[in-house]
Parts: C-alpha cells; sequence; structure tokens
C-alpha cells in the first residue's frame, strides 16, 4: 500500500473515532501482531478504538470502500490467534465500548458490550447476589461477550440448562456495514429471551467465527445466583476410563452443578502459591501477556513439585450448591444421593485430595472467579492448548496418543495439563490439553511446535472435535468436509461479498 | 404435468411402485385445515394438487431426485407426517412433487453410553420414546402435536417446543447434528457427524454454524433432511405410558403431578416464576380456560356446555416434578408448596383435576392436540416467547385483537387466552394464543383474523417462537429490511433455482430492493 493511500485511510479513521483513537505506530501495532499461539506475527495497519456501534459501522463501510480487512479485538485473552491478523488491516480493538447497558435482577440477564469483562460484570452482579458464569481458564481480564461468542464451557456445563446456551441475542455490524439484531429483541419492546431468529437462527452464524462473520458489540447474557449453601467433593483417579465413567453416572442422575476433572499438573498449578510480586497481575488479569509469563522463580517451582507429589493422576471436583430455597436440605438430599451413587460405583468421595487444607474454599473462590490456571503459563514461559471435544470413552485414547507423541519429541509427558469438561449430562466432554513451552529457547519452540501439530492431527482420528478450528485445526476439521466448507465458503460471499472481515481464519 | 420421462427418470431412482401420477394419489397430498389452503381450494387453485408423489428411501435416492429435479427443472416438497396444519407441505408451483419420506422411518442406532439417538426423518416422538423408554431414556418430551409428528418436521417447523421443556428446553436444543440433501443433491453433514459419520460428540460447526439454519422455519425450503442425531434424557421410570388406561393415565413412576387454580391472573405468573427460578420441576404449565376446555372433554358439546357453565376457570396451574430419588421428590414437593402458601393458588379439586388425567398424559405423550381439529372449527396459533409476567402486554394484546374480533363475531366465544409453557428453568417462556373460527367464514374474514393476530402479537412487543405462516407477512415489516435480506441470501446459497418447497415461511416473497 503506498504511503499517501494510508494516509487517507489514516484520516477518514480519524474523522471517525478521532485522531486519539486511531494509531499506526509500530510500537502500538507490534502489540496486537501476535499472541502465545503459533499463528505467525503480523502487524495491522491501523488500530482503531471506537466508542459506539455507529463508528463500527462506519469503520467497515470504509474497509468496504477501500477493501481493507478489518480485525476484531476485545480483550486479547484467548491466545488461539483468532485477533491475530492474517494479511494486516484495519485492527477494531473493542474495549472502550465496556458498558453493561442493563441488569434484570427478575429474569436473571444483562446486556453488555464487548469490552465489559468477567471481573468488572461480576463486580456490578455481585451487588444483586447474581454471577456470570466463568470458564475456568479465563483470566479477571477476559472479555465476557468475546468469551461466550466462542463458546469456551464453562464449570457448570455439565448441566443442560445453565452452563450452556448463555447467551439471549445479539446485535451485529454485519459485513456490509448494517447493524442486525438477532433474537427476540429483533421485535421492538420484545424481551431479551432467545437468540433465535428474525425468521432463520442467524446468530449461530456469528458465533465461533472468529469475527469472519460480522462484529458483534452487543450481547444479553443468562446469569444465575451466588450459592446459599455450597459443598465440594474431591474424588482421586488413577485412569480417564474410570473417572469419565464416574463422571457419566453422576450426570446420568442429574446431581450437583459444577462439575469437572483435574489431572495433577493442572491441580497442582491452581494450588501452588504464586510469588508475591506476581499476586496482582494474576488476580487482573494481566499475568499473561502477547509474549506469555514471566517464568516461575525456582522457589516457586519447589512448592509446585511438593503440591504435584501429593496429588493423584486426576481429580474430580463435584459440586453441589444451592442457590434457591430451602438450600440445606437441598445440598442434603443431594450428597445423599452422591454418596450412595459413589458407593456404588466404587469411587471415593472425599472433602479434599492431597490434605491440602481448605481446597473445597479454593475451588468456590475458581468456579465463580477463577485467575490461578493462569499461572501455567508462566510454567515454563507459555503454553500450548489442545482444545477440543471427545465423548467419554475416547478420552483415554486421546490422552496417550498426546503422551506417546510428547515423549516421542522428548517433552515431558508429566507436564501436560488436563482439564476434562463434561456438557450437557456427559453426552460428551470438553478437554484442555497443555502443552508448556519455553518460548525463548529455540529447540524447545521448535520440539513443542511439532508436537503440537503432530498431536493436533493425530487425535483427530482418535476421536477429536475442533467446534472452534483455530490455526492449523481448521485445515483438519474442513478438509474433512468438503460439502460443509464449500457452503460456509458460499454463505460467506453472499454476506462479505469483499471478503474483508478478518480474512484468513477458519476456511476463508 | 411432468412428462413421462422424467418420471421414468425418478421411477429409475426409487422403482415404480414408489412415484405415482394418479390423480388420487397426488390429491391425497393436498389436505391441510391452513386458512390460506383452504382459501386456495375455495379458488380452485390448480397448484394446491402436485404433479407426482415420490417416496425414496435412503439419503442417496434422495439425492438422486435432487439432481432429477434441477436437471427438469421440478419443484420439490418434502413431507415428514405432513400434520402441520399450516400449509407447509401444501404445493403451491407447477411441476412440484410431493417427496413423501414414510419409508425413512428407522431407528438407527441408540447409543445409550452416551445419551443419543440417531434415526431417519420419519420416526415419530411416539416411536423414539417406546424405544428409548425401555433403555432409561427419552427424547425430552413430545411438542404440542399429536405424537405421530415426526421429529425431524416438527423440529424444522417449529423447533420442537414441549410441555417438559422447563428442564429440557425447545426440541432444537436437543437436535445434534443432521444430514441433509441439498437442492443441488449434495451431502451436508453437520457438526462432528460431518466429519466422521454417525459421530454425535459435538452439534456446533466446525466453526460458524450450519445446523443452525434448518432447526426452525427452514421447513423444507433449504435441503431434506435425511438423518438426525439427538440427544437423549435420563427417564426415570421405566416403560410407559400405558395403552389401555389412555383416558386415565397412571403418573409415571418417579414423577408427581400438581394441579393449582387461581383467581388473579398476577398471581398465578408469580407463582409460575418463583418455580421455575426455584429450579425445580420439569414442566411448569399456566393453562387458560379454552386449553382445559378443550384438553379435558373431548366430547365437543359437552365441552362448550362445560365451558359455558364455567366449569374451567381461567387460570390452572399444572407442574410435573420427577425425580431420581425419593429425597428429591419430597424437596420439591416442599419447595413448591412453600411457594403456594407464600404467594396463593389452591390445589384442584379432585373431580376437575381428574378430568386433566388425559392432559398429564401430554407432557410425555401428546394425546390432547389431535382434540383440537375439531370439525367446523379451524385454528390459527400464534406462539410467542416471553415472560410470564408481562401482563401489560397481554392486555394490549387482547385489547386490540381479541376484544374487536370477539365483538364482531368473527371469533368463537371460546377464543383461547394465552398460555404459557416455561423454557429452560423460565429464563423464557412460551406464549401461545389461539384463535378459534369458522371454517366456512369468506375469505376476507379469515384474513382479517390472521392479520389481527399476526399484527397483534408484534405491535404488543411479545416476539415469536415459530414464525409460521401468515405471521410472516405482518413480522418482515416491523423487524427491517436486513431480515428480507438476510433470509434471501441464505436462499440463494443452498437453492439458487427455487427448488426446494417454493414460497414457504420466511422464504415467501420476491425480492425486495436493498435497503
Amino acid at each position: 500500500m503506498t504511503t499517501e493511500a494510508k494516509t487517507g485511510i489514516f484520516e477518514q479513521l480519524s474523522a471517525i473515532v478521532g485522531a486519539a483513537n486511531v494509531s499506526n505506530d509500530p510500537a502500538v501495532l507490534e502489540k496486537y501482531a501476535k499472541d502465545q499461539s503459533f499463528t505467525p506475527a503480523r502487524k495491522p495497519h491501523f488500530v482503531v478504538k471506537p466508542a459506539k456501534a455507529e463508528e463500527i459501522q462506519a469503520i467497515v463501510k470504509l474497509a468496504n470502500q477501500t477493501l481493507m480487512p478489518v480485525v476484531p479485538f476485545s480483550s486479547g485473552t484467548s491466545f488461539t490467534g483468532a485477533a491475530v491478523p492474517s494479511v494486516g488491516g484495519i485492527l477494531i480493538d473493542l474495549s472502550r465500548m465496556n458498558k453493561i447497558l442493563d441488569v434484570d435482577t427478575i429474569h436473571w440477564h444483562a446486556t453488555v458490550e464487548p469490552g465489559v469483562t468477567f471481573a468488572q460484570l461480576n463486580a456490578e452482579l455481585k451487588k444483586h447476589n447474581l454471577r456470570v458464569q466463568v470458564p475456568l481458564v479465563a483470566p479477571p481480564s477476559a472479555s465476557v461477550l468475546g468469551t461466550y461468542l466462542e463458546r469456551e464451557p464453562v464449570p457448570g456445563s455439565s448441566d443442560f440448562v445453565y452452563g450452556n446456551e448463555m447467551i439471549n441475542d445479539i446485535i451485529a455490524v454485519m459485513p456490509n456495514g448494517e447493524s442486525f439484531t438477532m433474537g427476540n429483541i429483533a421485535i421492538k419492546g420484545a424481551s431479551h429471551t432467545h437468540p433465535g431468529g428474525p425468521g432463520l437462527d442467524f446468530y449461530r452464524l456469528l458465533v465461533c467465527a472468529q469475527g469472519t462473520m460480522g462484529i458483534v458489540y452487543q450481547m444479553n447474557v443468562r446469569l444465575i445466583p451466588y450459592p446459599k449453601v455450597w459443598k465440594v467433593f474431591f474424588s482421586p483417579f488413577n485412569r480417564v476410563s474410570q473417572l469419565q465413567a464416574a463422571i457419566k453416572k453422576i450426570q446420568r442422575k442429574e446431581l450437583g452443578y459444577e462439575c469437572f476433572a483435574l489431572n495433577r499438573f493442572d491441580l497442582a498449578v491452581m494450588l501452588t502459591d504464586e510469588d508475591a510480586a506476581d499476586g496482582k497481575a494474576l488476580k487482573a488479569g494481566t499475568y499473561v501477556g502477547v509474549n506469555g509469563a514471566k517464568p516461575w522463580s525456582t522457589a516457586m517451582r519447589k512448592r509446585f513439585e511438593t503440591v504435584y507429589a501429593a496429588l493423584p493422576p486426576w481429580t474430580l471436583v463435584m459440586s453441589i450448591p444451592a442457590w434457591a430455597r430451602r438450600p440445606e436440605e437441598k445440598v442434603a438430599w443431594q450428597e445423599t444421593d452422591y454418596r450412595d451413587l459413589a458407593a456404588e460405583g466404587g469411587w471415593d468421595v472425599f472433602n479434599t485430595v492431597g490434605s491440602i487444607p481448605n481446597l473445597d474454599k479454593l475451588l468456590m473462590e475458581e468456579m465463580t472467579s477463577p485467575w490461578r490456571l493462569q499461572k501455567k503459563f508462566g510454567f515454563k514461559g507459555t503454553s500450548q492448548q489442545l482444545m477440543f471435544h471427545a465423548l467419554g470413552e475416547k478420552i483415554e485414547g486421546i490422552e496417550n496418543t498426546i503422551k506417546e507423541l510428547a515423549v516421542k519429541h522428548g517433552y515431558p509427558a508429566d507436564h501436560i495439563g488436563g482439564y476434562i469438561q463434561p456438557i450437557e449430562r456427559a453426552r460428551s466432554f470438553y478437554c484442555i490439553f497443555d502443552l508448556p513451552c519455553d518460548p525463548t529457547n529455540a529447540d524447545e519452540v521448535v520440539r513443542g511446535k511439532s508436537l503440537f501439530n503432530e498431536a493436533s492431527a493425530a487425535i483427530v482420528d482418535k476421536g477429536a472435535f475442533y467446534d472452534r478450528p483455530y490455526g492449523i485445526w481448521a485445515e483438519l476439521m474442513y478438509h474433512r468436509n468438503a460439502v460443509y466448507t464449500d457452503y460456509l465458503k458460499k454463505l460467506k460471499r453472499e454476506f462479505d461479498p469483499n471478503l474483508i472481515m478478518n480474512p484468513g481464519k477458519l476456511c476463508f | 404435468m411432468i412428462e413421462s420421462h422424467v418420471i421414468q427418470a425418478l421411477a429409475e431412482i426409487v422403482g415404480p411402485e414408489f412415484v405415482s401420477t394418479d390423480r388420487e394419489i397426488r390429491q391425497a397430498h393436498t389436505k391441510d385445515p391452513a386458512p390460506n389452503i383452504t382459501l386456495r381450494l375455495l379458488r380452485k387453485d390448480p397448484t394446491v394438487v402436485p404433479d407426482a408423489v415420490i417416496l425414496p428411501s435412503t439419503t442417496e435416492e434422495v439425492s438422486a431426485i435432487m439432481r432429477v429435479a434441477n436437471r427438469f427443472g421440478l419443484k420439490i416438497i418434502p413431507v415428514g407426517s405432513g400434520d402441520n396444519l399450516t400449509g407447509l407441505c401444501i404445493p403451491s408451483r407447477s411441476r412440484s412433487v410431493i417427496m413423501d419420506l414414510r419409508r425413512m422411518d428407522k431407528i438407527l442406532e441408540i447409543d445409550e453410553e452416551n445419551q443419543t439417538a440417531r434415526f431417519q426423518p420419519f420416526v415419530s416422538y411416539a416411536r423414539l420414546q417406546a424405544e428409548t423408554m425401555k433403555r432409561g431414556l427419552w427424547n425430552g418430551g413430545t411438542p404440542a402435536a399429536p405424537s405421530s409428528n415426526t421429529i425431524c418436521s416438527n423440529t424444522m417447523a417449529y423447533g420442537g417446543d414441549w410441555q417438559t421443556s422447563n428442564a429440557y428446553g425447545l426440541g432444537t436444543r436437543s437436535l445434534l447434528s443432521m444430514t441433509i440433501v441439498l437442492a443441488s443433491g449434495e451431502i451436508l453433514r453437520t457438526g462432528s457427524h460431518g466429519i466422521n459419520p454417525g459421530d454425535p460428540t459435538y452439534w456446533y460447526g466446525p466453526g460458524p454454524d450450519l445446523k443452525t439454519l434448518w432447526e426452525m422455519l427452514s421447513c423444507g425450503a433449504l435441503g431434506v433432511c435425511t438423518e438426525l442425531l439427538w440427544k437423549l434424557h435420563t427417564w426415570s421410570s421405566g416403560d410407559w405410558p400405558i395403552e389401555e388406561e389412555y383416558h386415565h393415565p397412571p403418573v409415571p413412576k418417579n414423577h408427581r403431578c400438581y394441579w393449582f387454580r387461581f383467581d388473579d391472573p398476577d398471581v398465578a405468573a408469580k407463582v409460575c416464576h418463583e418455580i421455575c427460578m426455584s429450579g425445580i420441576a420439569i414442566g411448569v404449565n399456566l393453562t387458560m380456560r379454552s386449553v382445559n376446555s378443550f384438553c379435558g372433554e373431548p366430547h365437543q358439546a359437552l365441552s362448550n356446555k362445560l365451558y359455558d357453565e364455567g366449569y374451567y376457570e381461567p387460570h390452572w396451574l399444572y407442574v410435573m416434578n420427577e425425580g431420581f430419588s425419593k429425597g428429591q421428590l419430597d424437596y420439591e414437593e416442599k419447595v413448591l408448596f412453600d411457594i403456594i402458601k407464600e404467594h396463593g393458588g389452591e390445589p384442584l379439586d379432585e373431580e376437575r383435576r381428574r378430568k386433566m388425567d388425559n392432559y398429564n398424559f401430554d407432557c410425555f405423550r401428546s394425546g390432547d392436540f389431535v382434540r383440537w381439529a375439531r370439525p367446523g372449527i379451524y385454528s390459527i396459533t400464534g406462539f410467542g416467547r416471553g415472560y410470564v409476567q408481562d401482563r401489560e402486554k397481554v392486555h394490549r394484546f387482547q385489547q386490540s385483537v381479541v376484544e374487536p374480533n370477539l365483538k364482531e363475531g368473527i371469533m368463537s366465544a371460546n377464543t383461547t387466552w394465552p398460555w404459557y409453557y416455561a423454557y429452560e428453568r423460565g429464563y423464557y417462556w412460551l406464549d401461545e394464543r389461539d384463535l378459534y373460527g369458522d371454517q366456512l367464514r369468506d375469505a376476507a374474514v379469515i384474513t382479517k383474523m390472521a392479520g389481527d393476530l399476526g399484527r397483534g402479537l408484534v405491535d404488543a412487543g411479545i416476539g415469536w417462537l415459530a414464525l409460521f405462516e401468515p405471521f410472516v407477512h405482518w413480522h418482515s415489516a416491523r423487524v427491517g429490511p436486513n431480515f428480507g435480506n438476510y433470509v434471501r441470501a441464505v436462499k440463494r446459497v443452498f437453492d439458487p433455482k427455487d427448488t426446494m418447497n417454493p414460497d414457504k415461511m420466511v422464504f415467501f416473497s420476491p425480492p425486495e430492493k436493498k435497503a
């Protein structure tokens, strides 16, 4: 692009959002050029920070006129390469749009803009004894809208109603610059009750779309109350096959609410006390940056080894909260039923594992306002994540495949993080396997990348499904379903004829 | 009229015994009491009768038929159980072929381990329930439709709403994946089923989810669904229901059923909301006088008499609890009665409660909705999505639509009030309004009634659940030009030649100018 053309666009963007909210300063652009994933770094040409929908619309219309790509960016905490520009263009940083537009305490929902973080929303909701459900792996600084748009499961996703479909409606700027309201509220005066419509259920074309189908600038999300009475139980398991069978039994009886499992590495990371200097950043959600996180101190690593040694290979976390009427009675019958079920199924139910004191209290905090799993990024400086869905009985095979490949690539199999989250009564499971890596060690980066790429492909054959195909997973998924891919592309051409919306992502 | 060599081409795909141009067979496929179809029949519109009827048995046969249709300019109208009563499966163009899916009636797999089922489009709610209940599972309910209704077409037309939706949501929540034969003849598979056919792992994507376009209102206008993967839920009661006790079926094991009556609708609404927010019950349904009279008494004359005598009061609440243990059932019962004690309402007397036994049945296997198609009466149904407490909107609707029509004698006296189903623990409610009229009324009256209902729902700010004919006409003007533009963009992508069930639902009108 010529300097003259760039100057013209800069001026037009300045006219839209004000000069203070546009930048083409290389130092600023550099901050948006990469994240921790293996996605190749690429600077945008401009970064703009709109404050309202009309400004996004004007930017998108300008992008169509000038054929500049646009890349939406909310909080930049997902580390999957989705907001790293593939071909430059205008990066739209939505962090200034950070208002909580309304909270309905009767029907339990809130309307938020893209810049609203989990910490911000939960602080507001706490006044009403309500909460937004946060994925265990999302930092406090993560965007509620961005996270929900990418369907990151929450600890309560094991339930059929509360922890799954949490979007009530969305409003988006479509690729042609028009604003489009999806859901019941498309009718004037109607309530925030359902994301479907108008006519067809369009909203799921924008979900898991990495900003390729439009820019969502408003979302209404469902809330739940804080528990009045709450008990959390822990069960050790040696093998994933036994663990998933137990989870299926629990879910078949529709017991408890939050239900998930952490392997020894992930739980040890969660429980290891951070160095005092890092506490503030962890709780603010700023511990991990585009270059990764500050590696742990030797003292912290020692603390980790002690905790790690005391933990079982897998720990099942079973939570029984009660937020409505007769809470003690609810927890009591659920605990009785759960203990009966465990006795029948042959697994132990404890109040902790590894003799860790107050483990239930710590998990309660993590299930409402998580921050501790960010620490895993500091184990070596960064971490690559394999995130997929699989049927319960296939997870052990997938875990073994990852471990075998780790050994092949000279990677310590003991240092692989594992998180298993049943969804919708355990008909399926969401899994995250973490591969910590030292970004300053060139040899380790090469080995880590080979392992990540090879494992990503190998586990698909073992039953892993990437519903959010970031980076190289897009090819792994779309090459296996040509008709789906073809029609997705045809739809994209209808909605975005100039192909300006975050090009290079998914199959576009 | 379709040329004989085209019929021959179709016969070569399915076998000559499964394609027909016989007049009686073709006419047998034009039955639908919907007002718009009644009007077209009265006007002797010849396109109401298809030119041929074909019965494929496999996905591959459907695909081959679509290729023939493309080559010879046929219009294909896929039909499941064909009892939608809104004219969705009735042709509107010449060279129309009804694709009757009744041979595709197999339950292919029930995966007990992962609580999913895989089946063909002609599998009915009743059949899937009977098969899954034997295994301690079920599909979560039966919609407000006969239990012979196919799961596939009900979901694609209405999203599959049911009385147990407080726990299980709309049917689309349970729809995991689909196999769809597109207008081009290509076979599209969604979710993980698209990566590894038959795999129920995940229902979205990969990436943007195309299945969303088929879940509600597509009505065969974007392709023919030939296989579904479905989420099953735990059923705690063993084999059920019992045929020989049809009129007074027992409440299933591990279930408890409660009825309450209310004088004040605001109290009823408050109780409904509190029950849902307490996280109990699988079904919470607030029914109004007319629904009660239809469902409580099968004999029409008696039903009308009882209605006139005030036997059925305005507000009855029906709550169904399911428990996997006695502890759960006892706890939920205590919570329910706490709420009643706190806010008001009283248990319905035994005689009238027993009258509604058959309606209890509907939570699990709908039997009553067939009674609604009574001789001489047609109904226009509007579904809204809102909150049970929206009294102000109900008033607005009542004043603007129901009262004027009652005054002019257009609606029958027992025109229903809205009735409500709780969805997903009360995060939203289905708000259904049925308007009953005389089948033999003239066209202008039918049109007025439909128009008033369509406009009324939208103007009152109630929203919609299923936006079927004729409401889509009034809806379009209220939600702006994007609605039409994006709907047509989708149709262009999946069916550029308008081969699939033309003129239906949201795909009803010629392209408009871009706004």
